[in-house]
């Protein structure tokens, strides 16, 4: 069966593509060939299961998930995308450059409580969006346990401890 | 053989690693190897009749496929063969077509190596896009250390051209079985279980392959043209890139070796199914041209049939004759320019139901006011700096604040402080700046804010 799923940011969020921008950004956000930005399906599959492996169901996890090198799992995880219609009108009216902040951050010096030199660094963010993934060829008695998992996860991406990627998982009821 | 055609359409990005290493440089192949839907298929073994001849026999060939131009037009490799004088990449020549005065002439001569070409010779480069990886710690919850990695994945949305070439000696059941189970396959590459490696593959019954081989000429040279990679073996079973086992026969006085450009490449193909390293093979690659001279009928037939071995995995496919490599010198077609969008950054003044739309219009037009406030202020600078030369920072410190204290009547205020006050200002200075406040329409207060901030005193220059 898919299970379909939507992703509600309630803060700005930050999944890194890894990439810099120059002077300008110390970490980019991971984005597709629209500009758009999106979680990849990796980042939902080792969040899952790291919740999947605290509900003690090692047969769960090892189908779904996959047994470390041994046994590939069955469940395939697609991407968390902003629904088709809203992506459209975005790319249509050119809107891609609203989707993304800027967050400047320093480290504090503890001796004397003012910012460290050269500690200055800026990231760029998206803000709070509501994204669409599914999770493919899950056999239909792990379901629950899935939707579970998924709602489980309580943030995500950098910064997660620290104000950044607060969201919530819905489960479709009609699959 | 029969042929039969399929397009393969990438609903993900598809990882395709060249090497098997899983650290240091990793380099990507620009098209999806046969041995991916020999194995797709290969799911199904033992449910096939004869699965030894299916498989193992070369009797059913999964070639490789490459990319469409427009989704519709087949490419091939960029032959090897293809030079062009250093700095000056228009004119292309055919290295086999040059002669000694050529050579000469042309100077230095660079080998191009990327991309792909059509039969109307436009050039096609596949698009890959790249993403930082890392594993999990669970322990503290980040990055593992000294565990990162990337993927360089080709772009969603291609579409590619496979085909399979059968045998007549292959059963109806078990080709109908191998093509329903291509269709019904759907992931491929690295990384197949998230994010990557999601593929639909669609058999195309009424499309035949694309013919470009020019056969009506003569046998005393003949240009073979790599389509996919070739790996050669001796008398002995051993792998060779000797180029003398194409066919039975062929002696080293027949090949042209100065009109002959290979590359050569190895790699360690892994089983899935075992789970385990093959042995490393030995290929020619994909491109390479190489000509023949005084060939017979017999070898030329043998050689059309496929050359060396792994043919069941698309190795081995040779065009004789191309159209490509038949002319000496040419410039690519020129593609299409693509439309590149203006950036008007019109204010939009639609209504949208969708919240996060409407979210990002109203974003999108804040960001059009200030930067026609901002476009305002330094029109205003640039023409009235010099009026405003004896005017004190401080003094434009004090306009900012009025302007800053959020009070309704702040313009009658910096009327009042600048029509009055120790330094007085001049009747034409009040009247500008009066002027300029009341002619912007769109946010008086940040106007006189940003401009206060950006006009700078008398001893800021």
């Amino acid at each position: 069966m898919t299970l379909r799923y939507q992703l509600k940011f309630y803060d700005y969020w930050h999944i890194g593509s890894g990439l810099s921008a120059g002077a300008r950004l110390d970490s980019t956000v991971i984005k597709d060939q629209n500009d758009l930005p999106y979680v990849a399906g990796k980042i939902i599959k080792g969040l899952s299961r790291e919740m999947a492996e605290t509900l003690d169901d090692a047969d769960f996890v090892n189908t779904c998930f996959g047994n470390n090198g041994i046994e590939m799992g069955k469940c395939y995880f697609s991407n968390a995308q902003l629904l088709e219609t809203t992506a459209k009108h975005i790319c249509s009216l050119n809107l891609q450059s609203n989707l993304y902040d800027i967050i400047a951050s320093t480290k504090i010096d503890e001796t004397n409580g003012v910012a460290e030199d050269n500690s200055l660094r800026e990231i760029e963010v998206v803000v709070p969006l509501e994204l669409c993934g599914e999770i493919r060829d899950l056999p239909e008695n792990y379901k629950e346990a899935m939707t579970r998992s998924l709602k489980m996860i309580k943030r995500m991406g950098l910064n997660r401890n620290r104000g950044l990627g607060r969201c919530e998982f819905f489960v479709e009821e009609n699959q | 053989m029969k042929e039969l055609v399929f397009h393969v359409e990438f609903l993900s990005d598809i990882v395709l690693p060249a090497t098997s290493n899983t650290e240091g440089k990793i380099d990507h192949l620009d098209f999806i190897a046969g041995s991916n839907f020999l194995g797709m298929v290969a799911q199904k073994y033992d449910d096939f009749k004869d699965s030894f001849t299916v498989f193992h026999s070369g009797k059913v060939r999964f070639g490789d496929a490459h990319i469409l131009k427009n989704e519709k037009l087949p490419t091939y490799k960029v032959p090897y063969s293809y030079v062009h004088e250093k700095l000056e990449n228009e004119r292309i020549y055919n290295h086999h077509t040059l002669t000694p005065d050529d050579f000469k002439t042309l100077g230095q001569l660079k080998q191009l190596r990327s991309g792909y070409i059509t039969k109307e010779k436009e050039l096609v480069f596949i698009d890959y896009s790249y993403s930082q990886k890392s594993a999990y710690d669970k322990e503290n919850r980040k990055s593992l250390d000294s565990t990162m990695y990337g993927y360089k994945a080709i772009k969603k949305g291609s579409m590619w051209q496979l085909v399979v070439k059968v045998d007549g000696s292959i059963v109806p059941e078990d080709e109908k079985l191998m093509v329903e189970t291509l269709q019904t396959s759907s992931r491929l590459g690295k990384s197949k279980s998230a994010e990557y490696g999601q593929v639909k593959i669609t058999h195309l019954a009424d499309q035949a392959r694309e013919n470009i081989s020019e056969k009506d000429l003569p046998l005393n040279e003949v240009i073979l043209y790599c389509n996919s990679r070739v790996a050669l073996l001796d008398e002995s079973g051993n792998p060779t890139y000797e180029l003398k086992h194409l066919c039975e026969g062929l002696k080293e006085e027949q090949i042209a070796y100065e009109k002959t450009q290979i590359r050569t490449s190895t790699f360690t193909p892994y089983n899935t199914k075992r789970q385990t390293k093959d042995y490393e093979r030995v290929c020619i690659k994909k491109g390479s041209v190489i000509v023949l001279k005084d060939i017979s009928d017999a070898q030329l037939k043998q050689i059309q049939q496929g050359v060396g071995a792994y043919l069941s995995e698309g190795f081995g496919e040779i065009i004789i004759n191309p159209s490509f490599l038949m002319e000496k010198g040419f410039t690519f077609a020129s593609n299409e320019p693509e439309e590149v969008k203006k950036d008007e950054r019109q204010k939009i003044t639609q209504t949208f139901t969708d919240s996060t739309i409407q979210f990002l219009v109203n974003r999108h037009n804040t960001t059009i006011d200030t930067l026609r406030i901002a476009k305002n202020v330094a029109d205003f600078i640039k023409n009235h700096k010099a009026e405003f030369k004896n005017i004190n920072s401080s003094q434009w410190g004090n306009i900012r604040s009025i302007a800053s204290s959020n009070q309704n009547d702040f313009i009658e205020k910096i009327k009042g402080y600048i029509g009055s006050g120790s330094k007085k200002w001049e009747t034409h200075q009040v009247e500008t700046l009066v002027k300029a406040m009341d002619h912007d329409a769109i946010n008086k207060q940040t106007f006189i804010k940003l401009l206060a901030m950006k006009m700078g005193g008398k001893n800021d220059e």
